[in-house]
């Protein structure tokens, strides 16, 4: 599974890119370089990290958990401070998705949807408006005056979700947003995501732990190791677009899952038989 | 595969009827109305006990009636007593409150600051205030200053402590929602502090809204002289040998007490039950 297939003209699949190869020639969104992160405790979270993310591109990240992948959005967001190596965005139109939905209790779910725009200084009609918008895109229409207690957990992510489409963002970090959801949401809103990536072009860094679900929405999927955490893999995905559902079924996509999955198993694998 | 192997763990349990409204109205209020009765039997069972040239220690409910209820110039003065306990309730309070309110949000910006006032929050907290009013009286005379001060000391210290405790208590995700739309902490403390500490604030504030009725009374035991509140009466009346005047003195007192706390509930209940559930 390491051979380095190169990437053939016409050739459709997904393939191990090798690291050394040529850079990519397009403008760079977000980039770390040799970057590492020890938390306070002498957690080594994660050691020279290198990835560069091209504006537009989708980028997936996936692997064991506690290998660092939260830890790395965080310090893409700005949230957190790295302690090693250098981290290259502009935060100016970034939205995040976090892990949990985080919503806050004593606002109803327009309310938490407007936020972020509202700490932004986005005028209230504006506001108003894209808030229903997102509520609309996310299957939330009608539930805008309800409060978060009364959301089931899936419903709660995605009114998260709606909250950071509304920001309209260039880049958009995702902390395996779809975790909480149920497979027909989580499939809609997978298909509606990869939609709203062909429309606005932003640049998409995806937490996830479900290989169809990153191969799908992704031109890449970077595999992470744990402890500490680092890049262990990164695979090309040449699936042509737009993605629809009978992707799913196709031998180059299961194929390819396949092979990422083989991946993620051998980095389990040492760990299982010390443990 | 025999399914008498295997016993059922347990029988159903049907949901139980919803209650009718008049099965509401018993339920909340029948308890409450035994409960009392019980104690008023036991107040007259008592009462009944003390040999005779005692019993005007516990008035009968007749000689309340005749000697103060039914008389509208007592109604009068209990009103305007009450009016004056209140207000001095009330001045103590707004001079608590806003205090309170500033130095926890003071102790939640500056861990020092918490680190260097808390235990002298504590220490308040432990002093006696009765002890200390006779030293208030000499330093601040005898007037409306120093009883509200009083109530001021008795009512401090639930509310900068529940205020920090609600503030500290903020998930730290929705802080992170903040920082990340780089807000300024004082926005972050208006629409993220305050609104999730309510509920805690307002529980400090019950409590404190309770100690300030008793505040203001005990202000007044000391202080006999101008227009009083419910706390002078109760002495006055103590002089003039009037047991059933204060009597009457301290029901309204008590009434006092319980509406001032109900209405913190009410307001809190207001405010923070749809998102929070109703205390
Ligand atoms: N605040 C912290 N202090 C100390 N250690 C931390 C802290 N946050 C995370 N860690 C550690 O850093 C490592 C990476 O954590 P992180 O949350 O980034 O993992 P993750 O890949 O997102 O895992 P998951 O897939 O379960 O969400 C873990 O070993 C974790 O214990
Ligand atoms: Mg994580």
């Amino acid at each position: 599974m390491t051979q380095t297939r190169p990437a053939e003209p016409g050739h459709r699949g997904v393939y191990r890119l090798s690291p050394d190869r040529a850079p990519d020639p397009r403008p760079v969104a977000l980039r770390f370089e040799d970057l590492s992160m020890t938390y306070p405790d002498g957690t080594e979270a994660l050691t020279g990290i290198d990835l560069s993310i091209a504006a537009g591109e989708f980028v997936s990240i996936i692997g064991p958990s506690g290998c660092g992948k939260s830890t790395l959005a965080r310090i893409a967001s700005g949230l957190l401070p790295q302690t090693g190596g250098t981290v290259r965005i502009d935060r100016d139109h970034l939205a995040f998705t976090f892990q949990e939905a985080t919503l806050l209790p004593w606002r109803r779910v327009l309310g938490n949807v407007e936020l972020m725009m509202e700490l932004r200084g986005v005028p209230a009609a504006e506001r108003k408006r894209k808030a229903l918008e997102q509520l609309d895109l996310v299957g939330l229409k009608g539930f805008e005056d309800r409060f978060p207690r009364a959301l089931s957990g899936g419903m709660k992510m995605r009114a998260s979700l709606a909250r950071s489409f509304a920001l309209d963002p260039t880049v958009f970090l995702f902390d395996e947003p779809f975790g909480a959801l149920d497979e027909i949401n989580r499939e809609r809103l997978i298909e509606e995501l990869s939609a709203l990536h062909r429309a606005k072009g932003f640049t998409g860094f995806f937490i996830t732990h479900s290989i169809p679900e990153a191969v799908y929405l992704s031109s890449r999927v970077v595999v992470m190791g744990a402890r500490p955490g680092r890049i262990e893999a990164e695979y090309a995905i040449d699936l042509p677009q737009p993605r629809n559902a009978e992707l799913r079924f196709d031998p180059a996509f299961t194929e390819g899952c396949a092979e990422i999955s083989h991946c993620l198993r051998g980095l389990m694998q040492p760990d299982e038989r010390t443990s | 595969m025999t399914d008498t192997a295997l016993p059922p763990a347990h029988a159903p349990v049907p949901n139980p009827a919803p209650p009718t409204p008049a099965g509401r109205v018993i339920g909340a209020f029948l308890p409450p109305v035994v409960l009392g009765c019980a104690l008023l039997a036991l107040y007259a069972w008592t009462r009944a006990g003390l040999p005779e040239h005692r019993q005007f220690l516990m008035p009968s409910g007749q000689g309340l009636w005749e000697m103060a209820f039914s008389k509208p110039e007592i109604w009068a003065e209990l009103g305007q007593r009450a009016l004056v306990t209140i207000s001095i309730a009330a001045a103590g309070m707004a001079c608590s409150i806003p205090i309170g309110i500033l130095l926890g949000v003071f102790m939640f910006r500056m861990r020092l600051l918490e680190r260097a006032i808390f235990p002298y929050l504590v220490a308040l907290q432990s002093i006696p205030i009765l002890a200390i009013i006779p030293l208030i009286q000499s330093a601040l005379g005898f007037g409306f200053l120093p009883k509200m001060l009083i109530v001021a000391m008795f009512t401090f210290f639930s509310i900068p402590t529940t205020l920090l405790l609600g503030l500290k208590s903020l998930d730290r995700g929705v802080i992170d929602l903040f920082r990340l739309s780089n807000a300024s902490w004082w926005v972050t403390l208006w629409k993220a502090g305050f609104p999730s500490a309510a509920p805690a604030l307002f529980a400090g504030l019950r409590i404190s809204a309770g100690l300030a009725v008793i505040g203001a009374i005990v202000s007044e035991l000391f202080f006999l002289a101008g227009p009083g509140g419910l706390g002078q009466m109760l002495i006055n009346s103590k002089i003039d040998f009037k047991y059933e005047e204060m009597y009457a003195a301290l029901i309204v007192s008590s009434l006092l007490s319980i509406s001032v706390y109900l209405f913190f509930q009410f307001l809190g209940n207001r405010l923070f039950a749809d998102w929070h559930g109703r205390v």
